[in-house]
């Protein structure tokens, strides 16, 4: 058991390191310009925020959610909607769907937390396929063909780029973002709140924590923050549909890689983004279309050792937990 | 106007009454122990009145408000503390995050929290395990845990579930002297315990529940020799020789 007296160190230590990575990526596109590279750290940055954002409600409050993607459509529809239909511009259609999807979570999230363990995940699970059947057989929002965002003049107004670089800033400004924020949440009462929540509802109630209100709080956060993500994605690609923002498997994959990387730390789900988005991009870089499930048995795999051998996931190799 | 009052309390489990119409009263600055059989309905009754579980009947007031039926958190709220028989110290958090997460419910400030939680982690004699986790602690340490947490919370009331069950004698010798002191600080406290020797001595006013229902209530020294308690503890024939000798 490491006593906490030379965390202060290791805490520097830790801080030095997370820093000086931090000014590496500010300058990586400087040195590399290969669209395909900058195209991965983009994907990672946005894995690694929505599953950064995951973990709150998720790895914190510990309450598991395999209906997150619903959030993540909904930011990606907000935004391309609002351009679309309204003639908005996609900041503020982001800042909206972020909003809706707070509505969304708190409206879902009230019913839903008094369900405990096992049914708490079906039911996110299920709404997660609610969702996905409104989406595909709403004509209003594209129905099942999904929608085209048209091409603008370029630049941050209209949240359209020619280059990469520009998006790769703007993803690392909001994963920056969401870790500043979980850093925080951590280091506040509502950091503890969570932990004790997971840990021992009865106990936490005993110590007058209100269950319901801090689990909706931590829904909200967590629910906003990959809301965004979803607007980003949309932006991003300038196309969206069902099949692609409302995946059950954007849920689980972000469930995964929190685990990976470490469930209820700040930097666990970035290292299990920065592990998961690369094998999947190169497995299917390097066995094309055919072998689109070969990532997912990886990931099976590295999840089967994780659970195994270091249930704290990667982050408990470095903290020694 | 008492302090702490129960009026009638009724609480079934289906054919089951597991509280049958209990009164009584308490007054501020005492020790109350609460004593009873197995399956008395100790534990049930704390519950009740925690907020665990709805009364079906009667009400339990405290400092003259009505608080029977009301949510755990709201009756901490209030000022009216639990710790529970089985311990249960948040795992992952070390001892003195567990006692900070009770130090929270007065002020939301980490600094503070931490401050007040460092005070009773020396008032409790914990200060030099606060970096284990709470989850390495020994049973008695533990049971001492909850006890901090609980009184982080800047209790009025604490309501203490077997806190000295399962201890060595040193230890309940040691938990004895830290509920005294507890006491002292102003806190009234009520204690549900096992062990007849180390309750008696310490509490003012003792209760006994059988079978739900409360058969005595007065000073240690009634209590323990009411016919009905003898009758509880050691059944109808040891009393009748009891009488006899």
């Amino acid at each position: 058991m490491p006593h906490k007296g030379d965390g202060i160190l290791l805490q520097k230590k830790a801080f030095a390191i997370v820093g000086t990575i931090w000014c590496l990526l500010l300058i990586f596109p400087q040195f590399v310009t290969q669209p395909f590279y900058l195209h991965l750290m983009i994907l990672i940055f946005l894995y690694a925020m929505i599953s950064g954002a995951w973990n709150i409600l998720g790895g914190y409050a510990g309450q598991v959610s395999l209906g997150h993607a619903v959030f993540f459509g909904i930011g990606a529809y907000s935004s391309t909607l609002g351009v679309l239909n309204f003639g908005l511009s996609p900041w503020i259609g982001m800042v909206i769907g972020g909003l809706i999807a707070v509505l969304i979570s708190l409206i879902t999230g009230y019913p839903t937390f008094r369900l405990k363990g096992h049914y708490f995940v079906i039911a996110t699970l299920a709404l997660g396929e609610i969702f996905f059947v409104i989406f595909t057989n709403w004509e209003w929002a594209g129905g099942a063909v999904g929608k085209h965002l048209p091409f603008l003049d370029p630049g941050m107004i209209n949240f359209q780029f020619g280059p990469k670089a520009p998006y790769y800033y703007i993803a690392l400004a909001f994963l920056t973002i969401q870790l500043l924020v979980t850093y925080f949440m951590e280091r506040s009462y509502l950091g503890y709140y969570f932990q004790a929540i997971r840990e021992d509802q009865d106990a936490a109630k005993a110590l007058g924590i209100e269950i319901t209100k801090y689990k909706l709080v931590a829904m909200a956060l967590s629910a906003f923050f990959v809301a965004i993500g979803g607007s980003f994605y949309a932006q991003y690609l300038l196309y969206i549909d069902p099949e692609s923002v409302f995946p059950m498997m954007l849920s689980i994959q972000i469930c995964l890689i929190t685990i990976l990387g470490g469930v209820g730390t700040v930097l666990g789900p970035v290292i299990g983004a920065a592990i998961m988005i690369p094998l999947s991009e190169f497995s299917r870089a390097w066995l094309g279309g055919s072998g689109s499930a070969l990532d997912l048995v990886i990931y099976g795999l590295l999840i089967m050792i994780i659970a195994v051998y270091k249930p704290s996931g990667l982050m408990g190799l470095l903290t020694r937990k | 106007m008492a302090f702490f009052e129960v009026k009638n309390l009724t609480k079934r489990f289906g054919g089951l009454i597991a509280v049958n119409d209990v009164s009584f009263s308490v007054e501020e600055n005492q020790i109350i122990g609460l004593i009873g059989p197995n399956g008395a309905g100790k534990s049930t009754f704390f519950a009740t009145i925690a907020g665990y579980y709805k009364p079906d009947e009667g009400n339990v007031e405290f400092d003259g408000e009505e608080i029977g039926g009301l949510l755990p958190e709201t009756i901490a709220h209030k000022g009216i503390t639990r710790t529970f028989q089985i311990v249960r110290p948040f795992g992952t958090l070390t001892v003195l995050e567990n006692v900070m997460v009770g130090a929270f419910l007065r002020t939301k400030n980490r600094k503070k929290a931490q401050e007040r939680a460092e005070e009773i982690l020396e008032f409790t004699g914990l200060a030099h395990k606060r970096n284990l986790s709470g989850a390495a602690l020994t049973i008695a340490d533990k049971k001492r845990l909850e006890l901090a947490r609980a009184l982080a919370t800047r209790p009025r009331l604490l309501l203490l579930d077997e806190v000295m069950a399962g201890l060595t004698p040193k230890e309940t010798q040691e938990a004895v002297e830290l509920i005294r002191k507890v006491n002292k600080q102003g806190i009234t406290l009520f204690i549900v315990e096992h062990v007849m020797e180390v309750i008696m001595p310490i509490s003012h006013q003792i209760f006994v529940l059988d079978e739900g229902k409360l058969i005595s209530a007065g000073p240690p020294d009634v209590v323990a020799k009411d016919p009905a308690v003898v009758k509880a503890y050691l059944g109808e024939r040891y009393y009748a020789e009891y009488q006899g000798s």
